[in-house]
């Protein structure tokens, strides 16, 4: 009995082991982190700040979701280009890189900011449905949402939500793609504003709405810095071209709404 | 780091069967949840890490060697450690102790994969609850890094945890 045992057990462990690289995608690690000039980094076992050395010019800060098995440094160089402009940036990081195990997260990482009088959430993929699912549950919570190539779960709609919403998606994503996002739409406040480019909207006096921008030639992955993604489509624009609209919008958001 | 990793595997699975038949052998099952005390060499309490740990060891006299897989979540993300531990077992009644010291060599379910390592002491109690199986539970400190993960992101990975064990274990008779 025990020979036959000890012969067992490392083929055993061997297909446990096997099991669990074959279950578990890997997560995505930074392709390079840069940080823009100016920007202070604190990190911490469950998030990462940024804050900008000339102080905060805005008083809303901004709560980030990173996407499914992405490290979360991934998304720090455009997220240090938005805290240059003077916001506060929080990443949450979850256990596993999975957002939709610590979907509340958020409520408990903002106090590393306290100097934030209110917060904006936001997230990339399903960082960003969690994101939308926190808002759903605690709508009194955030002051405004952002999506980026994501949208929110069928069970968790934002038609209702009295915030305002800003959903970036891009024309060559394979995963969330622009049927996908275009589908989901009605799932974002009924007022929304399909804008082609910066200063086309004009935020209505109350009540939640939604911002709607497509990046052309943007793909998913070029959301944050980790190389290409699996079932992602090929990019017509650089990663800097993409990061660069991206921080654009926020901004613009951020301003649109007196953050 | 990879040659070192599969020589640890391979040493691990090699020694057992060596042993000699008049040691008592055991596998045993555990979730592993880890209370983090330092991070990146600050004081960060918090939820670390956890994981499920299926392992094979082996009593000779008040002597114990362990050698096991653990799957499970930390700071990085996933990860997936090869422990061998080896220790003493105090008390020969249905309630015994035992004090184990660790070396687990492993790997941060990361692209790319990342050589991990944890080195760590833990106590553990064990009650026998029917002729062949045991209850278990311990607890420790593990000193967990990853030194490729700064290239990637900056910062210097390196936690120290209070591991906790809680499992079944399996002795044939």
């Amino acid at each position: 009995m025990q020979a036959r045992t000890f012969f067992v057990l490392p083929r055993t462990l061997a297909a446990f082991a096997g099991s669990v690289l074959l279950l578990l995608s890997c997560t995505y690690l930074p392709e390079s982190v840069s940080l823009a000039p100016g920007v202070s980094l604190r990190e911490t076992r469950s998030a990462i700040a940024l804050l900008p050395d000339a102080g905060l010019t805005h008083a809303a800060g901004f709560l980030f979701y990173p996407g499914a098995l992405v490290d979360p440094h991934a998304y720090l160089p455009w997220l240090s280009d938005l805290s240059s402009a003077g916001i506060a940036v929080i990443v949450a990081k979850a256990p596993g890189n999975l957002a939709v195990l610590s979907i509340d997260a958020g409520l408990s990482v903002t106090s590393l900011v306290p100097q934030a009088s209110s917060w904006v959430i936001g997230g990339h993929s399903l960082g960003g449905a969690m994101a939308a699912w926190s808002a759903a549950s605690h709508p009194d919570a955030w002051a405004g949402l952002v999506l980026l190539a994501a949208y929110p779960a069928t069970n968790k709609s934002l038609a209702g939500w009295s915030r305002p919403v800003l959903s970036l998606s891009a024309s060559n994503d394979g995963l969330a793609t622009p049927q996908k996002v275009a589908d989901a739409l009605p799932l974002l406040p009924p007022t929304q504003y399909a804008v082609t480019g910066l200063g086309q909207y004009t935020p209505p006096s109350s009540g939640g709405y939604a911002v709607v921008h497509q990046i052309a030639g943007g793909n998913h992955a070029q959301f944050g810095s980790y190389g290409p993604q699996d079932g992602d489509s090929e990019a017509t624009i650089s990663p800097a071209a993409q990061h660069t609209e991206i921080v654009s919008f926020i901004e613009e958001f951020f301003q649109k709404n007196g953050w | 780091m990879k040659r070192i990793l599969i020589a640890a595997i391979a040493a691990a699975s090699i020694a057992a069967p060596s042993v000699p038949q008049a040691a008592h052998f055991s596998l045993s099952a555990a979730i592993t949840p880890q209370m983090g005390l330092l991070f990146a060499g600050a004081f960060d309490p918090g939820f670390s890490a956890a994981g499920l740990e299926l392992s094979g060891s082996l009593e000779r006299g008040p002597f114990r060697f362990e050698a096991g897989s653990e799957a499970g979540l930390s700071p990085i993300g996933w990860e997936l450690l090869f422990p061998l531990r080896a220790g003493i077992r105090l008390g020969a009644g249905p309630l015994a102790f035992e004090a184990l010291l660790e070396a687990a060599p492993g790997m941060a379910l990361t692209r790319p994969v990342l050589f991990m390592a944890g080195f760590g002491a833990a106590g553990r109690a064990v009650w026998s609850i029917a002729p062949s199986f045991s209850l278990f539970a311990s607890i420790g400190a593990r000193w967990s890094i990853c030194p490729a993960y700064g290239a990637f992101t900056g910062i210097s990975y390196t936690s120290i945890d209070m591991p906790v064990s809680i499992g079944l274990r399996w002795t044939p008779r």
